[in-house]
């Protein structure tokens, strides 16, 4: 049986436009979200989500059910977000108060200052993984994919999520090792 | 188990990816041993850190989606528009040589008295650059007093 978005991606491919923008509506958060902690950039992100609809939306009479619509439209969003992230040669340049959206922590500013402050380290520690190692973090912690679901997203096979995964945390960890220490 | 296999399957462990056999081996060795127990704390705690970097909200919606399909759609068929002939490498090279070998010839062939030598009468200059009789005195003393300062020589030879 198939699942709710693959349905209306068939009834897309039979023209049926209001069922692609519903597809559109119910993924693009979470595209864009993938794309943004991959590389960093919420602009270049949203143009990765964007563009991943666009190559859907061109293809669509070409679609076939035979994987879910999330892998394949997530597997998309993997691949630009890999190419571009590639091309960020110097990703530790990136400007690190871009469009930072730090969720309001009530009406203390001082508490505002800090929540802000480990945001930007989290998000610099973050961003200081390899490509290929940061997608499969952000695919498992942030995007609750399980190594299986990862590995089809990204093309590769589950021990190599595994591994990759594995070098990824202990990468994670010296990055934010002086904020974990100082807090024992 | 022992300390260095369980270092090894603590990433699958923190994601709960781990076999129940693993699992329980792995909890009875953390269990006994605090230098491990220390290290899956510590990974635990560099995981959860990463909720404080918060997601992003997008700008966008799905009319954005359509301009840009619009876009592309333009684009293409300008390019229908002007197609591109296959042309094969070796032609390439037959056209930039004989290009070439033609602008040589031309050089050759065609004499320098065809392009203009002698610079333009003053009356010339005033009428292309649409002066008053007056400003065209006054453009004349300063020519004669500049080019005197500056070829005082020259200026004797004339006189």
């Amino acid at each position: 049986m198939l699942d709710y978005d693959t349905e209306l991606m068939l009834r897309a491919s039979r023209g049926e436009n209001a069922a692609f923008q519903e597809l559109f509506d119910r993924h693009y958060k979470r595209a864009v979200n993938i794309a943004y902690r991959s590389i960093g950039d919420s602009d270049l992100a949203e143009d990765i989500a964007m563009e991943a609809f666009a190559r859907i939306y061109e293809s669509r009479r070409s679609f076939k059910p035979s994987a879910k619509f999330t892998t394949y439209l997530y597997r998309i969003v993997v691949n630009l977000s890999i190419n571009a992230a590639k091309r960020q040669k110097t990703i530790t340049n990136i400007n690190l108060d871009d469009s930072l959206e730090t969720p309001a922590s009530g009406s203390n500013p001082e508490q505002t200052v800090i929540r802000e402050d480990l945001a930007r380290k989290v998000r610099k520690a973050v961003l200081s993984l390899p490509p290929s190692q940061r997608i499969a973090l952000v695919l498992t912690r942030y995007e609750g994919f399980s190594h299986r679901e990862a590995a089809e997203a990204m093309g590769t096979s589950v021990g190599a999520i595994e591994s990759l995964l594995h070098r990824a945390k202990l990468n994670l960890y010296k990055a934010l090792k002086s904020i974990i220490e100082s807090e024992q | 188990m022992r300390c260095f296999r369980v270092r090894a399957l603590l990433s699958k462990y923190l994601d709960s990816e781990l076999g129940e056999e693993h699992y329980n081996e792995l909890r009875e060795h953390l269990a006994k041993c605090a230098a491990c127990r220390a290290k899956e704390a510590a990974l635990r705690r560099a995981l959860d850190l990463l909720q404080e970097w918060p997601e992003t909200e997008p700008r966008l919606c799905y009319d954005a989606l359509l301009a840009r399909l619009d876009q592309r759609q333009v684009a293409r068929e300008g390019s229908v528009l002007v197609p591109k002939l296959p042309v094969p490498r070796w032609a390439t090279a037959v056209m930039v040589t004989t290009s070439i070998a033609l602008g040589f010839a031309l050089g050759i062939i065609i004499p320098e008295g065809n392009t203009p030598t002698s610079s333009p009468s003053e009356q010339q200059v005033a009428s292309a650059m649409d002066l008053y009789p007056y400003d065209m005195i006054e453009a004349s003393l300063t020519y004669s007093i500049t080019n005197s300062e500056l070829n005082p020589t020259r200026e004797k030879e004339r006189r």
